[in-house]
């Protein structure tokens, strides 16, 4: 039942404080990358560093992006995955049923079963979720 | 962000329990007699 909520969801992945640790070490490599000198001169000889800076540049911001990209990604499509469930649900049970007398009733009544068997199933473990989900959020606006 | 994850993510919470409460309260009462 879980897997409605984690459909498309890592995981198995590392810590939230390893992310942190990581984007916050790139980020620093990135500006220590844009403080470097760009002519520099050795004897004779003068060095423009302003392409291999912009390599690196672009190569630190791409690792960036792929943490920061995973950890937003798998986390909407977490939020997502709750969304719909929230809304299979509520429809499932808008309309209650009346009497188990003919297959259409019982195939409701059916219906209806199997959504409060996922409501009872998820909930804690989805209500768990939730704040662990604010704090990716919360370190996502950090970065 | 553009979009204010945090408060959807609060929204979704309330909805859930919402949900949840109706599911397993009302509608699981009316179901029990069936």
């Amino acid at each position: 039942m879980a897997d409605k909520i984690l459909d498309g969801v890592q995981t198995k992945k590392p810590s939230l404080q390893d992310f942190d640790e990581k984007i916050t070490f790139l980020t620093s490599i990135k500006n220590q990358i844009s403080e470097m000198k760009t002519l520099v001169d050795i004897g004779w000889l003068r060095v423009n560093a302003t392409p291999l800076k912009q390599e690196l540049n672009v190569t630190v911001t791409q690792w960036i992006n792929t943490y920061t990209g995973f950890l937003l990604s798998n986390t909407t499509r977490e939020i997502a995955n709750i969304e719909k469930f929230i809304k299979d649900v509520s429809e499932g049970i808008k309309h209650i049923p009346t009497g188990s007398a003919t297959q259409k009733d019982k195939d409701h009544l059916m219906n209806v079963m199997t959504h409060l068997r996922d409501v009872k199933m998820i909930k804690d473990r989805t209500m768990a979720e939730i704040e662990p989900m604010k704090q990716i959020i919360l370190l996502l606006k950090k970065h | 962000m553009d979009v204010d994850y945090i408060v959807g993510l609060e929204n979704s919470k309330t909805a859930l329990g919402e949900v949840t409460q109706k599911a397993l309260g009302p509608v699981k009462e009316a179901i029990l007699p069936l």
